[in-house]
């Protein structure tokens, strides 16, 4: 039977549900049944289907059995504390859209809570794999993850498929006093599928969150990462690299908000746009009354590597403190031509060089990646979509 | 007698639509080491440039002849396939990409084929050695942060790498201290064949006592003004250009 | 201890409050029967009274913009649309009213006419009460005049050009506005290859309280001709709102070079909701330079239109908000031939809880091969009650471009006070110094006299809250 994203989908999936997952679902339906469809102006939704509601079953979660790790299935249970933790999170300004991100809140169906209990030092990275398998080509994800106080850890998404798929997802951060975390996210679903993706980092006091986005695939993709800095001392530092080709459209928004004084945050994007693909990079970066001494920056590099691509940048910069220091900076072009000139002279073809010059610009993301082989692949995928 | 490697015939070249070489004709044959000396802007650059493609640099007439084929229609790489290599005056920086990355990558596409990784890294460590040069320049990249004389020594270890027919040496002696120069200059000489062939652009003697050469031409106003042996080079020292160039045009 | 900067000028000069007196004057707000009236008392063609009709139409259709400053204080129908001063227009000073006289002698505009200008057009409330040109321009076949003038002598050329193809009424609500009420401003041609080596200059004065002014300037630059033409506005104060809606259009031929400069000082009752845009021709020049102190609100953004292989835009600005301000300004540049280049450079300083925002857009089209574009912009933060913001958006259709963005806010820093402190001048001087360090770049652009008046003004808003 088909099941369409409205009430009576959602009263099913609450009939045997406890109290804080009907909660949750029922107040994320409320929004999502009352927004419109978002109509936007630089990356187009038309080819983006709504999809229907469906069970997905093949997230597959690795490393999660660490001493001083807490994991769980968010569809199996959701705890009064996760409840508890989500709330906060909800309660700020984030997400690609309210369309979206409240989907995710009455539609979940896969996830997972992470949590990192105090003083741990989770040493394996925990690797959580959504891949569009067989009949499983819906992906609707809540995840959860709080490093307790003075906790390390580091957790890795992979989302990846062959063939068409839908990814829309909601993952929260919570980095408590003293705590680090490292999150990557890797999106490298097929070229007619459809992203979304709404993360919220909000840390503590000394808290440290570094987050890679590895954004390559996708026909349709819009992700939004915001950070709140709330503790004194905090940072944020978000790398990213994105491939655009073909017909792709990404639409890439970034938001950090210094709240605390001496917060400190990077945003870092590098892409590089080939055939007809598009990007739109957005980045907000908001120095609030109060963040005395906070340091903020934020960069986009793009490689336009074809006449018919287009790339938009919005880089603004909101600043309401005055003992900051924030720094914003856009660029676009062509790849340098002494630079190709020396490559050749080295014996590269014009379109090896082009390709060494990607990877270069890349590699000092690619290099953070915590995995061996995740590093080969990845650099594999991005051979094969500039070659291909 | 050796056969000729390098023929160049009546070339005139621009760039931005300036006229920097005005009809230049030049023979190196193989095995030879060729100074070409020369006042500032007498399109000793340029001419590196002409031989090795550059796109900024045109040429309006003449032929380049590479072992017989003239290569002026040849891109950049298919010159660097034929075994032409210029060290760059001032290199270019490559964040991102290791010196590691970058000589393998050029070495399997000049050569056509993959160097098992274990000779590679025992050739490199052996060029890397001769050239004073640390290990751990392998994992750095590619110029990025090095020092006037380290990009020098990163050029001549591409070049060990890569052993062209034909290397051209442009200012290689410029931004190197004394020793440097030495340690450059020898390895270069060690590296050398009977089947390579070096020329040598230089405003100074300097490089000329560590590197002899067969042939000295001189350039000036954009084509070769008088040829000599390297005795021509101590009479230079002593004379001046101004000297040898009023000979000349009178 | 506290040094006391001395100022050698007080802020009276531009808060002279003359008698209001006037021939004529609409009733308040806008209607159909005062666009009428307006119409009808300057005499103008049929074409032009269906003009601002049909404009009238436009402005009621379009709502109000919902981003930029908030204006949903400003009523539009409590200001006086049109307000003619008890006095014809005047080649001679000396035959200007004694007090509107005085008003424009303060504000330094005879003096600057003998010593530095060209030409001089000065306008009070809703017309121009004064204008002249030297003789040799005129020869040569420049055209400066009033605007009402030239739609009279030049009826054919101002309805080719007049907001038809280049800022036209249904660009936004207050181009609209603009259409349907304007008065006064300048038209200037420039015959082919003339170049007009000393300025031209037109000030705008406002001097009745909850009036609007709405003058148009239309420049034309022939081909291959040089003009610089500077602008200067100001107003007294007052406790009811002042509306400005001007329009300028600049025409920039091939190979043709003009340099727009403004120092804007509205009282600070001002909404300043301006329009400006220039099309540029093959290898054509537009240089903006815009001071902005003055008015409550300001939304303006000069906008360069680069149509023609080679043309080239720089936008030189600098944005000062203090107390109770909300400037809105920036820059628009549309690449849309090969081989166009701009260049902005943007420097805003705001203090006692002024709003800056720079607002820019940076586009290049398909066709824009080669093209170079690059865009700073700089704010600078005198205490912590204040704002600035940088929203810049960019929009490239096109690989073989090279475009650079770059921002950056902070405030004065401490050591650098110290090591100027070091050297003997007082924290005051050294802010002081820091702050015109700061404009610079602005100010080396500007013409001597207007140099001294930009620092002025500096000193003007920076005195007081210093210390």
């Amino acid at each position: 039977m088909i099941k369409s994203l409205d009430y009576n989908t959602i009263q099913e999936l609450i009939k045997s549900s406890g109290s804080e997952e009907k909660e949750l679902r029922v107040k994320g339906y409320e929004v999502f049944s009352k927004v419109p469809m978002p109509m936007w102006k630089r990356v187009k939704l038309n080819d983006v289907h709504i999809p229907y509601y469906k069970e997905y079953k093949s997230a597959i979660i690795k490393n999660e059995e660490q001493d001083g790790l807490v994991t769980n299935f968010i569809t199996k249970a959701l705890m009064d504390d996760d409840l508890n933790s989500l709330n906060t999170a909800l309660k700020r300004n984030f997400g690609v859209d309210d369309k979206f991100k409240n989907m995710v809140l009455a539609f979940y169906n896969t996830g997972f809570s992470i949590r990192a209990l105090p003083n741990s030092n989770i040493k394996l990275p925990i690797a959580v794999n959504y891949a569009v398998n067989g009949d499983d080509d819906t992906i609707i994800d809540l995840n959860l993850i709080i490093a307790e106080r003075a906790s390390n850890m580091t957790v890795m998404f992979d989302y990846s498929s062959e063939k068409r798929g839908f990814h829309n997802g909601l993952t929260v951060v919570i980095a408590k006093d003293g705590s680090n975390v490292n999150i990557v996210k890797i999106q490298r679903l097929s070229d007619d599928s459809s992203n979304f993706d709404n993360n919220i980092i909000i840390t503590g006091n000394d808290a440290s969150v570094r987050w890679t986005q590895v954004d390559l695939g996708s026909r349709v993709d819009a992700y939004d990462i915001t950070a709140e800095l709330e503790g004194t001392g905090s940072s944020a530092y978000l790398n990213s690299i994105f491939l655009g080709t073909k017909n792709q459209s990404h639409d890439m928004s970034y938001k950090v908000n210094h709240i605390a004084p001496r917060t400190e945050s990077n945003v870092d994007v590098k892409g590089a746009l080939k055939d007809t693909s598009k990007a739109v990079f957005r980045g907000n970066l908001d120095m609030k009354r109060g963040a005395k001494k906070a340091k903020g920056n934020e960069s986009e590099v793009v490689l336009l590597l074809d006449k018919t691509v287009r790339s938009d940048a919005i880089p603004a910069l909101w600043c309401s403190e005055d003992d900051v220091q924030a720094n914003h900076s856009a660029s676009a072009g062509q790849i340098d031509e002494n630079k190709l000139y020396y490559m050749m002279s080295r014996g590269l073809s014009i379109d090896e060089a082009k390709l060494l010059m990607v990877e270069a610009s890349f590699n000092p993301v690619i290099d953070t990646l915590p995995s061996d082989t995740m590093r080969e692949s990845i650099r594999d995928y991005i051979g094969r979509r500039i070659s291909g | 007698m050796k056969d000729t490697l390098l023929e160049i015939k009546n070339v005139k070249a621009e760039v931005d639509g300036k006229e920097i070489l005005k009809g230049l004709n030049l023979t190196i044959k193989r095995g030879e080491i060729h100074a070409i000396m020369g006042p500032n802007g007498s399109g000793k650059s340029t001419l590196c440039n002409v031989i090795m493609g550059n796109p900024h640099y045109k040429v309006t007439n003449g032929e380049i002849l590479f072992e017989g084929e003239d290569i002026v229609k040849l891109k950049v790489n298919e010159r660097a396939k034929k075994g032409i290599f210029l060290s760059f005056q001032s290199p270019e920086e490559i964040p991102g990409i290791t010196v590691d990355n970058f000589i393998r990558t050029s070495l399997s596409a000049v050569t056509n084929k993959n160097m098992p990784m274990l000779q590679f890294a025992k050739s490199m460590k052996e060029k890397m050695d001769m050239l004073d040069m640390k290990p751990e320049y392998r994992t750095r990249y590619l110029n990025v942060g090095f020092s006037g004389g380290e990009k020098k020594k990163s050029e001549i270890l591409q070049m060990a790498m890569l052993n062209p027919k034909l290397v051209m040496l442009d200012e290689i002696d410029s931004g190197l201290d004394i020793d440097a120069l030495r340690v450059v200059a020898e390895t270069v000489r060690k590296l050398k064949t009977d089947d390579m062939s070096i020329l040598i652009i230089t405003h100074y003697n300097r490089i000329l006592d560590y590197l002899e050469p067969d042939v000295i031409s001189v350039l000036a106003n954009g084509r070769i003004v008088k040829e000599g042996d390297k005795n021509l080079a101590k009479e230079l020292e002593k004379t001046g250009y101004e000297s040898i160039l009023d000979e000349v045009m009178s | 201890m506290k040094k006391t900067i001395v100022n050698d000028i007080d802020f009276s000069r531009y808060n002279i409050k003359n008698e209001v007196r006037y021939s004529y004057k609409t009733e308040k707000g806008l209607s159909k029967k005062i666009v009428e009236e307006i119409s009808e008392r300057k005499n103008e063609p049929k074409w032009m009274r269906d003009f601002r009709l049909k404009s009238l139409e436009i402005y009621e259709s379009k709502p109000m913009p919902t981003w930029g400053v908030d204006l949903s204080e400003l009523d539009i129908n409590s200001i006086v649309a049109y307000l003619s001063p008890d006095t014809k227009m005047k080649n001679s000073w000396d035959e200007v009213p004694e007090d509107i006289r005085n008003t424009f002698e303060k504000l330094g505009i005879p003096e600057a006419e003998k010593k530095a200008l060209s030409g001089v057009g000065a306008q009070y409330d809703s017309e121009v009460v004064y204008h002249s040109i030297k003789d040799n321009l005129a020869k040569q076949g420049v055209i400066f005049e009033d605007m009402d003038t030239a739609l009279k002598k030049y009826p054919d050329i101002i309805k080719e050009h007049f907001m038809t193809k280049n800022v036209t009424p249904n660009d936004h609500k207050f181009a609209a506005l603009h259409g349907a009420i304007w008065s006064g401003g300048t038209f200037v041609y420039v015959p082919e290859n003339v170049k007009v080596e000393v300025p031209l200059q037109a000030y705008f004065r406002m001097n009745a309280p909850g009036t609007g002014q709405f003058e148009h300037t239309l420049i034309i630059a022939d081909r291959g001709s040089e003009v610089r033409f500077i602008e200067g506005c100001s107003a007294p104060q007052y406790a009811v709102s002042n509306l400005h809606a001007g329009c300028v259009e600049l025409f920039v031929k091939e190979g043709a070079r003009l340099i727009y400069s403004t120092i804007e000082n509205w009282s600070k009752n001002t909404y300043n909701l301006n329009t400006k845009r220039a099309l540029v021709d093959k290898d054509g020049v537009i240089e903006w330079i815009s001071g902005s102190f003055g008015s409550h609100k300001t939304m303006l953004y000069p906008c360069s239109v680069l149509r023609g292989k080679g043309a080239k835009s720089e936008y030189t600005g600098v944005t000062f908000a203090a107390k109770g301000q909300h400037l809105d300004t920036g820059s628009k540049m549309i690449h849309l031939a090969p081989y166009t280049s701009s260049k902005v450079l943007s420097k805003s300083i705001s203090k006692d809880g002024g709003i800056t925002n720079y607002r820019g857009l940076l586009k290049i089209g398909p066709n824009a091969e080669g093209a170079k574009a690059s865009v700073q912009c700089e704010g600078l933060m005198i205490d912590e009650i204040s704002r600035s913001d940088t929203m810049p958006i960019i929009e490239v259709l096109n690989d073989n471009v090279d475009i650079g963005h770059e921002a950056k806010v902070g405030r004065i820093s401490d050591e650098q006070i110290f090591y100027l402190m070091t050297r003997g001048l007082s924290e005051d001087e050294a802010r002081s110094m820091i702050v015109r360090g700061f404009v610079e770049p602005v100010a080396k652009s500007l013409p001597l006299e207007y140099a001294v008046e930009l620092n002025r003004l500096i000193k003007l808003e920076l005195e007081g809250t210093i210390g």
